[in-house]
C-alpha cells in the first residue's frame, strides 16, 4: 500500500486519465454534431435528439465492451490504491455486470468532465493572481473526485451480490474439506499411532522372557507406521492440492460400493456393474476415493444417461485401482459437461493429486464414459 | 485368584498387544478373545469373565449393543471401553449401556493392567477428565424436565457423590471427608438406592445429566 500522499497523487492521475477521455470523447461529439447541424436541414428539436444519441453511443459503445470491466478493474486497482473484493475483477461475464461496468465507467467520464470543465473556468476567470486560488481549488476537486471514486469502486467493479454469495460458498466447502481430511488424518494415523504405542509397550513389558513376541510386535509397529506415513503423504498431498470437494460421506469406501449401487438403482438408474480383483485390501484414502468417483459418477449418469442406464466398472491391479463409467447420452451431449460440474472437477483434482489420472468425455455420439485410475502405492504419487 | 479377562477388538493386533500385557502378570488370565459384539457374548457364556476389555467401533455387533447385552448376564462381568480416542462419542453410550470405565489403546502397560485390577475391585471407576467433559456435553442436551434426582440425597450424600464425581476412589473419599471407608461405603449405597442406580457410574452419568456437577 502506498503512503497517502502517493496515494493522493495517484487518485488524482486516475480522475485526469478521466478527464482525458471526456476530453476525447466529447471533441468527437462536437466534430459530428458541427457536420450534422451544418449539412442538414432538419429542425432544432431533431438535430438535439441525435446529437444527444451520438453523446450516448460512444460511452455506451465503450463501457458496455466487457473488457472494459478488466481495463477499468487493473487501473482502479493500480491508482485508486484498493483492494476490491475477488481480486482483479475478469472480464464482464453478464449484462448486469456490463451495465454496472457502463455506470461506472459514465461516473469515470463524469469525474473527469468536472474536472475539464474546472480547467476551463480557471483558464477563463484566471488572471494574475485570481489564478492561484481557482489552481487551489482545482486541485481539490480532482483530490476529492478521487476519494469518491475510490469509494465507489468497491460496489461497481466488485463481485455482485451472487458472486459474493458463490465465493463464500466456494469458502464453506473448502473449510467443510479441510475438516474432512483433518478428521481422516486424525482416523489413520490417531488409530495406527495408538497400535504402536499398545504394541510397543506390550514389548517392552515381555521381551525378557517372550522375545518371539517382542519381534513380531516390532514388526507390526514397522508396518503401522511406515502405512500410517503413507497415509499422511497422501493426505498432506490432498490439502497441498488444495482441492474442491464433495458433499460425501467422510467413512465410505469401496466396502460399501454394493450398497451405493442399489441405492442408485432405487434411485431409477439401471446400473450394471463388475468388479474384477480383491477391491476390499486397497489402501484406504485409495479406497475412499474411488468411492466418491463412482458416487459422482453415478450421480452424473443419473442426470444425463438418455436410456435410464449405466455400466460400472472396478478394476483392482498389482499397481493401480481403476473405476470406468459408461453411459449413452445425448448427440450433442449438451449439459453433460467435462469438467464443469463441481463434483467432477473435484474428482480430476484430486485424482491428480494422488498421482492418477483421469478423463471424461464422449467416446462415441450417444456415448459417454468417465475413467480414473488411481496408483495404489504412494511412491507412484 | 486369578482375574479372568475377555478381549474384544475387531483387530487381532490389538489383541495380541492387550494378551501380551496381561499374560505378563501373575494374577491375570486372558481366557478368551472376540472379534466383534456378538462373538464377545458367546464366549462370556462359555468362559465367563471377571472383565471385558471392549472395543466401542467393530462390526456387526459393536461395543455399546454388547456392553448391554453382557450387563444382562449373572453375575455380569465388568466391562471397561477401550477406545482410540478420548473424545469418542461412543464411551459415552458405552458408559450409559453399563460399562464401568475406559481406557485408551494408547495408555501406558502399566495403567493397563492397572484398569483391569481397579475395575475388578468395584472400587472405583476410570474416569479421566476428558471423560467428564465428554459426558457433562452430552449430557447438557439430555438434561431432562423431570425433578432433579440428587435433591433427595442429604447433604453428606451429595458431598460424596460430588466426589465420586470427580473421579475419586473410596479412599480418597474417605480421607477428602474424614470419614471411614465403611462409612463411605454405605453413603455410596446409599446413593445407589436413591438414585435408581446400579451402580457408580451410573449414578456420576446422573449427576452431570441432571446439573448437579458441571465439569468446570
Amino acid at each position: 500500500m502506498p503512503g497517502r500522499p502517493t496515494r493522493t497523487y495517484l487518485r488524482t492521475v486516475f480522475v485526469l486519465i478521466g478527464a482525458a477521455l471526456a476530453l476525447a470523447l466529447a471533441l468527437l461529439d462536437i466534430t459530428l454534431i458541427a457536420i450534422l447541424a451544418r449539412g442538414t436541414p432538419l429542425p432544432i428539436w431533431a438535430v438535439s435528439a441525435v446529437g444527444a444519441v451520438l453523446v450516448v453511443a460512444p460511452i455506451a459503445a465503450l463501457g458496455l465492451v466487457p473488457a472494459m470491466r478488466t481495463i477499468e478493474g487493473a487501473a482502479v486497482q493500480a491508482l485508486l490504491s484498493i483492494d476490491l473484493p475477488g481480486g482483479a475483477p475478469g472480464p464482464a461475464q453478464s449484462w448486469s455486470q456490463r451495465r454496472m461496468t457502463l455506470g461506472w465507467f459514465t461516473v469515470h467520464l463524469l469525474c473527469g468532465a468536472v474536472l475539464v470543465a474546472g480547467v476551463m473556468a480557471t483558464i477563463a476567470l484566471g488572471n494574475g493572481w485570481m489564478a492561484v486560488p481557482l489552481l487551489a481549488a482545482l486541485v481539490a476537486v480532482a483530490v476529492g473526485l478521487g476519494e469518491v471514486l475510490a469509494r465507489l469502486a468497491p460496489a461497481m467493479l466488485g463481485p455482485a451480490a451472487a458472486e459474493r454469495v458463490a465465493m463464500l460458498e466456494r469458502d464453506v466447502e473448502r473449510a467443510v474439506e479441510r475438516n474432512r481430511i483433518a478428521r481422516e488424518i486424525h482416523d489413520s494415523v490417531g488409530h495406527a499411532l495408538s497400535l504402536v504405542s499398545l504394541q510397543a509397550g506390550a514389548a517392552r513389558k515381555v521381551i525378557g522372557h517372550d522375545p518371539d513376541f517382542a519381534v513380531s510386535a516390532l514388526t507390526s509397529i514397522e508396518t503401522a507406521a511406515r502405512e500410517a506415513a503413507a497415509d499422511l503423504d497422501r493426505v498432506l498431498g490432498l490439502l497441498r492440492e488444495d482441492v474442491a470437494l464433495t458433499e460425501t460421506a467422510p467413512e465410505s469406501d469401496l466396502g460399501s460400493l454394493e450398497h451405493l449401487v442399489r441405492a442408485t438403482r432405487a434411485a431409477g438408474l439401471a446400473v450394471d456393474h463388475d468388479v474384477h480383483g480383491d477391491v476390499t485390501t486397497v489402501p484406504s484414502l485409495v479406497s475412499q476415493e474411488a468411492y466418491r468417483i463412482v458416487q459422482e459418477a453415478l450421480t452424473n449418469a443419473l442426470k444425463y444417461s438418455t436410456d435410464g442406464a449405466a455400466r460400472l466398472v472396478v478394476t483392482r491391479s498389482d499397481t493401480a485401482l481403476t473405476v470406468t463409467l459408461v453411459n449413452r447420452s445425448s448427440d450433442e451431449r449438451s449439459g453433460q459437461p467435462a469438467t464443469s460440474g463441481r463434483g467432477l472437477r473435484g474428482i480430476a483434482e484430486r485424482v491428480h493429486a494422488l498421482g492418477g489420472s483421469y478423463t471424461a468425455a464422449s467416446v462415441a455420439p450417444d456415448a459417454w464414459m468417465l475413467s480414473a485410475t488411481l496408483p495404489l502405492s504412494a511412491s507412484d504419487a | 485368584m486369578t482375574i479372568r479377562v475377555l478381549l474384544v477388538d475387531d483387530e487381532p493386533l490389538v489383541r495380541g498387544g492387550l494378551r501380551a500385557i496381561l499374560e505378563a502378570e501373575d494374577d491375570l488370565a486372558v481366557v478368551a478373545e472376540a472379534g466383534d459384539g456378538a462373538e464377545a457374548l458367546t464366549q462370556a457364556k462359555l468362559t465367563p469373565p471377571d472383565v471385558v476389555l471392549m472395543d466401542v467401533r467393530m462390526p456387526h455387533v459393536d461395543g455399546i449393543a454388547a456392553t448391554r447385552l453382557l450387563a444382562e448376564l449373572d453375575p455380569p462381568p465388568r466391562v471397561i471401553v477401550v477406545t482410540t480416542f478420548e473424545n469418542d462419542d461412543y464411551v459415552y453410550d458405552a458408559l450409559v449401556a453399563g460399562a464401568q470405565g475406559f481406557l485408551l489403546k494408547r495408555e501406558a502397560p502399566d495403567q493397563v493392567v492397572h484398569a483391569v485390577r481397579t475395575v475388578h475391585r468395584s472400587e472405583s471407576l476410570l474416569f479421566p477428565a476428558a471423560v467428564r467433559a465428554l459426558v457433562s456435553g452430552r449430557a447438557r442436551g439430555r438434561t431432562s424436565t423431570t425433578t432433579d434426582p440428587t435433591a433427595r440425597l442429604t447433604e453428606r450424600e451429595q458431598e460424596v457423590l460430588r466426589l465420586v464425581a470427580a473421579g475419586m476412589s473410596n479412599a480418597e473419599v474417605a480421607g477428602q471427608l474424614f470419614l471411614g471407608i465403611e462409612t463411605v461405603k454405605s453413603h455410596v449405597r446409599s446413593i445407589l438406592t436413591k438414585l435408581g442406580v446400579r451402580d457408580r457410574v451410573q449414578a456420576v452419568i446422573v449427576a452431570y445429566e441432571s446439573g448437579f456437577v458441571s465439569p468446570h
